[in-house]
């Protein structure tokens, strides 16, 4: 029994850890801090229909919304928030997987499946560049829950016209600016996108603070200016995200930079002072301890010492 | 055999104190076992079922058990400075006094230190004191020098008992048996009363005798510190250190002065425990009472005087006699006016009075001890708002009073034992003085 | 629906609430998972890999996990690297709905009676106005509870947090007396925790499960930390009360605003609760200025013995 439980501690230890790993190394994972899942979904959200009248109807009623995020070189980042309605809220399902599906006009195409993490969200990023455009000229997307045996099957779905953010950091003495170019293709090559709200975010600990914003002008352009006093990470890297959300059919543009632009902190774990509060005592405090223990033992030890001549003695 | 006649006369008057039980001490010993059974029984359930069976929460942490430590242990601190002030200073009527004062020291520091045990939620883990000391704790502090102090009292107190153990292992006219006899013979280290012996024992007494006077007063400190380092009203006080030293030493000698008197009516001392020891100990008891009120009034009167808030809202609950204002009556009046009266009175000055008095401050000095741990307990810095009363307030449980109790219970009958092993005065002691 | 039904209807609610609530835990030994349901082994899943490929990996290993132990004893100690933790309570925003006292206790499986998160009814003053006041450990700088333990079992980390290792805890409670906020509780009898809690391997991070005759109290979550995610008092308050950021990146946030603290600290003049103790607490208190509520409204709604609670003041 003891050491059944230990090889699961060990292969479950082994398994988290990799879990871990790979979802840090995925490059989706651009915020350390998921959005809130009880906020509503600002992006080009498909609300599932109604689960129809099944014959188990003790199930729950799931719902899928799907959102994307379109960068630089034609990648779409999915995510999939899957949540369950229980006592009349809505409430983010963990640990259930999520399959992502483009449509095609005829056909569709599984790309993967991946799992839902404790807020209900599942990310996928792909490539589109080989991706075909639907009859109408949109990029076409699904999510589909399959359902379990306590909930129903949902899904939900994204059309999005192709978008791109150009990011480039400019950095001039002191000032630090972040130069943007938005523009969608056409026929007519890239057309830029016009009054556009753009938002610079900077990746913190929890969530991410937002350090600028602005508009596009008619060139899709808009300079934005980028503080000088932030803290980075150890070598001072801070991970830059400029965003457009949510903007007519494109749904969510991003582009992302990483620049030295920060005050390093130092990730180094030294010896804690030497205080009260630290498992190190001021060295008077060891010095005086010792001394008196010390004083006192030795006299014991001159007591005892004599003891034993008087023993001798008889 | 360099035991003089009259020594061995004098063994042979005490001697029907270590050779039987008279059945009176039987029913006695009766009695103090079934107080311990009880404590054994709380303790049982206070183990299984937990700390809950305790009147102690989440505000109140300590309660009972801590009183009755700092009770114990100040006692017996008080023993060891006195045993070793009266030696030092070869004050000439210590001798029938050293030995009780030794014995208190051991029986009162063996049963001070059970009782934080009790206190502590997993005491199946006190050897973490040791795989992980924290030097910056007064805990730490106060574990090594507690460690320390018995080590030494318990050297001291044998040092003085080698003489007489060789006198009692010689004196074939004691019906004993005979692992007694053994164990006399073993525990005299041979000792023959030879110049060089009596040269290293003298030494050895005298050395450990002016260490154990320092080591008290610090380690009756380092007690105090655990309050006095806290940030609570009614403990973090500048003047605790020498405060719980002199409380300490008078609830010390009152203990002794309690004893002596017993002693001197059970085992018929009275030649030997005078008046004049009584009155001796009774100007002790007088000096320390006024040292003792002069710290309670300065400590107070600050606290009053400048009335800060927290130390108000503890010194309200003091004073008022809806809360512990009648137990602080008691316990001022009777360890400090009434000692002083009985003392200074030179009608009432007899060995009687006084050891009734001093019972009296014993027990005053115990509600002391309550007063100093509970009520700043229940004044915490944030308002409690809880509706649960016994987290408002603090009531001893049944528990806890029998384990008191079986602690009281435990240090008499250690005394008991001891009177039963060795004399309550120290015979050999008297040869010196009879040489010359 | 009918009786019968409904009895089961609410089992499964139960159930899947704590899908949802994420109380899925490992054991020293053994992942629990939380869905009830074995997954069979050799089902795969679709994960993208760092280098952009797909990668199969076994369903089994990827069960969401939440309060593990996810570091060694002995990173507990040293702290997050780079990191310094602190917390903004914004009294004015404060309605004592208590649902950071309920979150934290469901997320430290704490019963209903033991509240590491307090909220008081403070009024200073016979004359001045009474406040709501969410209380937290304050995680000190200069810990009065760190300096007096024995052993080392309370200690204080680089990332200034306090923390407390209950395997280690002898339970003399000097760090209760010398806490002047009566932040921490003392387990005075053997905890009653669900098997599946009762066995998880205590960390210092988790402060999980309860252990008979130790001390224990709020530790900022560090483990959720660690995911990426605010404690959950911070997102459980509907007021966003709680702001929990890192002084380091100069930054907190209550789940829906991103802020810079000492722009915050400056702002709305930001203090520390009796800072004439020395403690320097790592949590600041914004003054009850501007309130949302009238505090009258903290009252309803309230079950009545925690409404006796504040009959002195109200
Ligand atoms: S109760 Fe535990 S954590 Fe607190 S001081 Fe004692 S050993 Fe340290």
């Amino acid at each position: 029994m003891v050491s059944k439980i230990n090889q699961l501690l060990t292969s479950f230890g082994k398994t988290v850890f990799a879990l871990l790993l790979i979802l840090w190394l995925t490059p989706s994972n651009l915020f350390a801090q998921d959005p809130p899942a009880k906020e509503e979904p600002t992006e080009e959200a498909a609300e599932a229909e109604e689960p129809e009248e099944a014959d188990e109807p003790e199930k729950f009623s799931s719902k899928m919304s799907l959102s994307t995020t379109q960068f630089l070189g034609d990648t779409v980042e999915l995510q999939g928030l899957l949540r369950a309605k229980m006592d009349k809220s809505w409430a983010a399902v963990p640990n259930e997987k999520v399959g992502f599906f483009a449509i095609g006009d005829e056909d569709e195409k599984a790309l993967g499946e991946v799992v839902t993490n404790a807020k209900g969200i599942a990310k996928f990023r792909i490539s589109t560049k080989a991706m075909a455009l639907n009859a109408d000229g949109y990029l076409a997307f699904a999510a589909r829950f399959a359902g379990n045996d306590e909930l129903e099957e949902s899904d939900g779905d994204a059309n999005i016209l192709r978008a791109s953010m150009k990011l480039t950091p400019v950095k001039e003495d002191s000032t630090i600016t972040i130069s943007l170019n938005v523009t969608a293709p056409s026929p007519e090559g890239e057309t830029p996108i016009a009054e556009a709200d753009v938002v610079v975010y900077v990746k913190r600990m929890v969530g991410r603070l937002k350090v600028g914003e602005g508009t596009t002008d008619e060139e899709g352009n808009v300079d934005i200016d980028f503080p000088t006093d932030l803290a980075g990470d150890d070598l001072g890297n801070l991970y830059i995200t400029a965003v457009i959300e949510d903007y007519e059919e494109y749904g969510n543009i991003a582009a992302t930079t990483i620049q030295a632009w920060g005050r390093p902190i130092s990730y180094e774990i030294s010896e804690l002072p030497k205080s009260l509060w630290s498992p190190h005592p001021p060295s008077w405090m060891v010095i005086t301890f010792f001394v008196l223990m010390a004083a006192v033992w030795g006299h014991y030890a001159i007591v005892l010492y004599k003891l034993s001549q008087l023993k001798k003695a008889s | 055999m360099k035991a003089s006649i009259s020594a061995n006369e004098r063994l042979k008057y005490f001697a029907p104190q270590i050779e039987k039980i008279s059945l009176g001490t039987k029913a006695w010993i009766a009695i103090l076992l079934l107080f311990i059974v009880a404590g054994g029984v709380a303790l049982y359930q206070q183990i299984a079922i937990g700390h809950v069976v305790t009147g102690m929460r989440d505000n109140v942490i300590w309660g009972l058990y801590i009183a009755n430590f700092i009770f114990f242990i100040g006692i017996s601190y008080a023993g060891a400075i006195l045993s070793g002030v009266l030696y030092v200073f070869k004050v000439p009527w210590r001798r029938p006094i050293v030995r009780i004062a030794g014995l208190v020291t051991i029986a009162a520091g063996l049963i001070g230190p059970i009782f934080i045990l009790l206190c502590i939620g997993r005491f199946d883990r006190m050897h973490h004191l040791f795989l992980y000391p924290r030097l910056q704790s007064p805990i730490t502090w106060d574990v090594m020098a507690i460690c320390t102090y018995l080590v030494g009292a318990i050297l001291y107190l044998y040092l003085t008992l080698i003489r007489d153990f060789s006198l009692y292992s010689d004196a074939e006219f004691l019906s004993i048996p005979s692992w007694k006899r053994k164990l006399y013979k073993t525990l005299s280290l041979g000792y023959k009363g030879t110049e060089v012996q009596k040269k290293q024992l003298k030494s050895a007494t005298k050395l450990l005798a002016i260490v154990m006077i320092p080591l008290v007063v610090i380690i009756s400190s380092v007690l105090s510190w655990i309050f006095g380092m806290t940030l609570r009203p009614g403990w973090h006080s500048s003047i605790f250190g020498p405060y719980f030293v002199i409380a300490s030493i008078l609830t010390g000698v009152g203990v002794i002065i309690v004893i002596m008197w017993t002693f001197r009516r059970l085992y018929n001392l009275k030649e030997y425990l005078t008046e004049k020891h009584f009155t001796y100990m009774g100007f002790i008891m007088l000096v320390l009472a006024a040292g003792y009120g002069y710290f309670s009034f300065s400590e107070y009167l600050t606290g009053w005087y400048g009335s800060e808030k927290w130390d108000s809202e503890v010194l309200s609950k003091l004073f008022d006699t809806s809360e512990y204002g009648w137990w602080f009556l008691f316990s001022n009046l009777f360890a400090i006016v009434l000692p002083i009266i009985v003392v200074a009175l030179p009608k009432l000055r007899k060995p009687g009075p006084i050891a009734f008095s001093a019972l009296l401050m014993v027990l005053a000095m115990w509600v002391k001890r309550y007063l100093i741990v509970v009520p700043t307990l229940e004044t915490p810095l944030l308002p409690v708002q809880d509706t649960r009363m016994e987290y408002v307030h603090y009531v001893a449980t049944w528990q806890e009073w029998a384990l008191t109790f079986a602690g009281i219970a435990t240090f008499l009958l250690i005394f008991i034992i001891s009177s039963k092993l060795v004399t309550i005065v120290p015979t050999s002691d008297y040869i010196d003085d009879e040489k010359a | 629906m009918q009786n019968s039904d409904n009895t089961h209807g609410n089992e499964r609610r139960d159930f899947i609430k704590l899908t949802v609530l994420g109380a899925a835990a490992a054991a020293c030994g053994s992942a629990i998972c939380s869905c009830g349901k074995k997954e069979e082994e050799g089902k795969k899943v679709k994960l993208l890999s760092p280098d952009g490929k797909l990668v199969e990996v076994d369903s089994k290993h990827l069960k969401p996990v939440h309060k593990t132990v996810g570091v060694s004893n002995e990173e507990a100690r040293h702290g997050i690297p780079g990191r310094k933790f602190v917390m903004v309570i914004d009294l004015a925003k404060c309605g004592n709905a208590r649902k950071c006292v309920t979150a934290c206790q469901k997320m430290h499986h704490l019963p209903e009676e033991k509240e590491w998160l307090q909220v008081k009814l403070m009024m200073d003053n016979p004359e001045s106005a009474p406040y709501w006041f969410p209380k937290t450990c304050f995680h000190c700088d200069n810990p009065p509870c760190v300096k007096v333990c024995p052993v080392d079992a309370t200690f204080k980390r680089q990332d200034g947090l306090v923390l407390i290792d209950s395997d280690r805890c002898i339970g003399c409670k000097f760090c209760m007396a010398a806490c002047p906020y009566s932040t921490r509780v003392f387990n005075w009898s053997e905890p009653d925790l669900p098997e599946e809690v009762a066995g998880l391997c205590y960390s210092p991070e988790t402060s999980v499960p309860s252990k008979v005759g130790t001390v224990e109290k709020c530790d900022f979550c560090p483990d959720m930390v660690r995911a990426g995610q605010l404690p959950d008092c911070v997102t459980a308050c509907p007021n966003g009360v709680f702001y929990f950021g890192d002084e380091n990146e100069d930054v907190v946030s209550n789940g829906e605003e991103t802020v810079r603290f000492s722009q915050l600290i400056k702002d709305k003049s930001g203090y520390r609760f009796m800072e004439d103790l020395g403690t320097q607490p790592r949590v600041w208190y914004l003054p009850p200025t501007d309130r949302l509520f009238p505090v009258e409204r903290g009252l309803d709604d309230l079950p009545e013995n925690i409404k006796n609670r504040f009959n002195d003041v109200m």
